[in-house]
């Protein structure tokens, strides 16, 4: 069953005469995981919010993803939480009335210290522990699918681990599904399944993330390849 | 079960907290809020100040030194004394019994100002700020002409079917504040709408009210608590105005407008009597923006450490 489909999308901003997607079709099987990934400007994150149905699409079908069901991380972790709240209560957001216990073990699962970080506020804690608070308020109400923006870009190495380490947990526990936009093409690596090379609004490439990885077809996957092990 | 896991249970209970305040939560943050406001000289002398106002003013519902009608015809334009310890004015009435008497006038047209400055201005912002984009552009052009018609036709219009009155000078001051606080206050808002927080929390389907009460309104309580105190003090200054071109406080009334418009009359002759209501305006004005500095930073998690700690 798909939780994410869009097929044929095309839009166009309405100050621009160049689409910033172009005939796109993505779709998010129950338990799959799809990375999307390509430069910045290639329409990545437009794709998303077509996706979660915060933009409309100029044409196409599409379906969007469930509300209910679908957890949402923002690629900058300290604009993307309430900084007038402390984080027990920006994770508990995340699945209304949850106990006290569910808010801790969601701290735990993204490996941060309830007893530190609970009463703390945004601007207390480090941009890698709020990148993991934003994922145990997306993770908290055990969703389906994620939809994910950029997760691990403004974390450090360590603090990235930590987020792969969550992710893969959550798929193998519970079968999530995901949707993630990623600029590193290791982590694209270890997070998913399908990959989705974007370039100038377009699709280049489509198919299994290891095959497009390890044998890419398309020149700008290639280029994107090199520059990655460089 | 220890004191710190006591105090997180408070916290994140199921249904008897919403956002981290249950009553006893909220109590300590009061207390901590009140602490951090009187440990800052602004806020310790304001909060001084204020504390003398209101005392003075309810000891004024019950007693001056001298009545307000009282006149002494033999002892007009009397320099301060012992009898008479900031003078009389040109009737011959106790300056300081009319000054004490005025503030608690001032004092009412300071709150009620401020109470319906500070609801009607928030309530303009969240109707401002609305995801119907028909509400939000139509409240946005009817503020935008509204804020052009000055207080002092607004007091007039008061004016004209019930003549001067306290309740002319606060409509005319609330009515002019609410939209400037809107119109400053609304940037802030407007930033906290579209960030990613309040996105998450529209697409998880809560409430607009709640989002609005529990995103929006923390991140412009500060802008809020300066707009309304610079608004409280402007509105002594504006009743000063509106009293002197007769559609402010009435003439049976005591207030500092009323003292200083009278005293106005005859500053080339006698000074004196004018400095005394113009002293004590210009520090109630400064004490109140004091008051509202000292606030904004004691109320904020983000300026206030001990708070964030709580």
């Amino acid at each position: 069953m798909a939780l994410i489909e869009l097929r044929n999308v095309r839009k166009v901003f309405p100050t621009t005469q160049t689409p910033a997607l172009d005939n796109v079709s993505v779709t998010v099987h129950e338990g799959e995981r799809v990375a999307v990934v390509g430069q910045s400007g290639s329409g990545k994150t437009t794709l998303l919010n077509i996706a979660l149905g915060f933009t409309s699409a100029t044409s196409g079908a599409v379906q969007t993803a469930d509300p209910h069901t679908t957890g949402l991380v923002f690629q900058n972790p300290i604009t993307s939480l309430d900084p007038r709240w402390k984080v027990c209560d920006i994770v508990r957001e995340g699945k209304s009335g949850s106990s006290y216990e569910e808010v801790r073990e969601a701290l735990e699962n993204v490996s941060l210290d309830p007893d530190v970080v609970m009463d703390r506020y945004i601007s207390d804690i480090s941009g890698g522990q709020a990148q993991r608070v934003a994922i145990a308020r997306a993770l908290i109400s055990e969703p389906k699918l994620l939809v994910a923006d950029e997760p691990v870009s403004a974390v450090d190495v360590l603090g990235k681990q930590y987020i792969i380490d969550t992710f893969q947990h959550a798929h193998e526990e519970r079968g999530l599904a995901m949707l993630i936009v990623l600029h590193d093409l290791g982590v694209a690596q270890k997070l998913s399944d399908t990959i989705v090379v974007m370039h100038e609004g377009k699709i280049v490439e489509h198919g299994d993330t290891q095959q497009v990885l390890t044998h890419p077809e398309h020149s700008y996957t290639k280029k994107l390849i090199e520059a990655a092990r460089w | 079960m220890t004191k710190n896991e006591t105090t997180k249970n408070d916290t994140v209970r199921n249904g008897a907290v919403r956002n981290g305040t249950s009553k006893k939560v909220m109590n300590k943050r009061m207390g901590i809020i009140l602490k951090s406001l009187l440990t800052r000289w602004d806020g310790l002398i304001a909060s001084i100040f204020c504390m003398l106002w209101i005392a003075v003013s309810i000891i004024s519902l019950v007693w001056t030194p001298y009545a307000l009608t009282f006149t002494d015809g033999y002892n007009v334009w009397s320099a301060p004394s012992s009898s008479h310890i900031l003078g009389t004015d040109g009737a011959g009435a106790d300056v300081f019994s009319w000054l004490m008497a005025g503030s608690a006038t001032e004092l009412l047209i300071v709150c009620a100002v401020a109470v319906i400055t500070a609801v009607c201005g928030v309530s303009g912002v969240a109707v401002s700020v609305s995801r119907n984009s028909g509400v939000r552009g139509i409240s946005v052009v009817t503020f935008d002409a509204l804020i052009s018609i000055p207080i002092i036709v607004i007091a007039l219009l008061c004016a004209a079917p019930w003549g001067a009155s306290i309740v002319g000078v606060i409509i005319a001051c609330s009515f002019a504040y609410s939209l400037n606080l809107m119109r400053v206050v609304r940037p802030s808002a407007i930033t906290a709408v579209r960030s990613p927080y309040v996105t998450f929390a529209r697409y998880k389907g809560i409430s607009e009210f709640k989002i609005f009460w529990t995103h929006i309104l923390p991140q412009i309580i500060p802008s809020v608590i300066i707009n309304v105190s610079f608004a409280s003090a402007t509105a002594i200054l504006a009743e000063s105005g509106l009293t002197y071109l007769g559609v402010g406080v009435p003439s049976h009334i005591a207030s500092w407008g009323r003292s200083l418009s009278t005293a106005a009359n005859f500053v080339t002759i006698h000074p004196s009597v004018a400095l005394w209501p113009g002293v004590i305006i210009t520090v109630a004005v400064i004490m109140i923006n004091l008051l509202g500095d000292a606030l904004r930073e004691s109320i904020d998690p983000l300026t206030n450490a001990e708070l964030r700690r709580s």
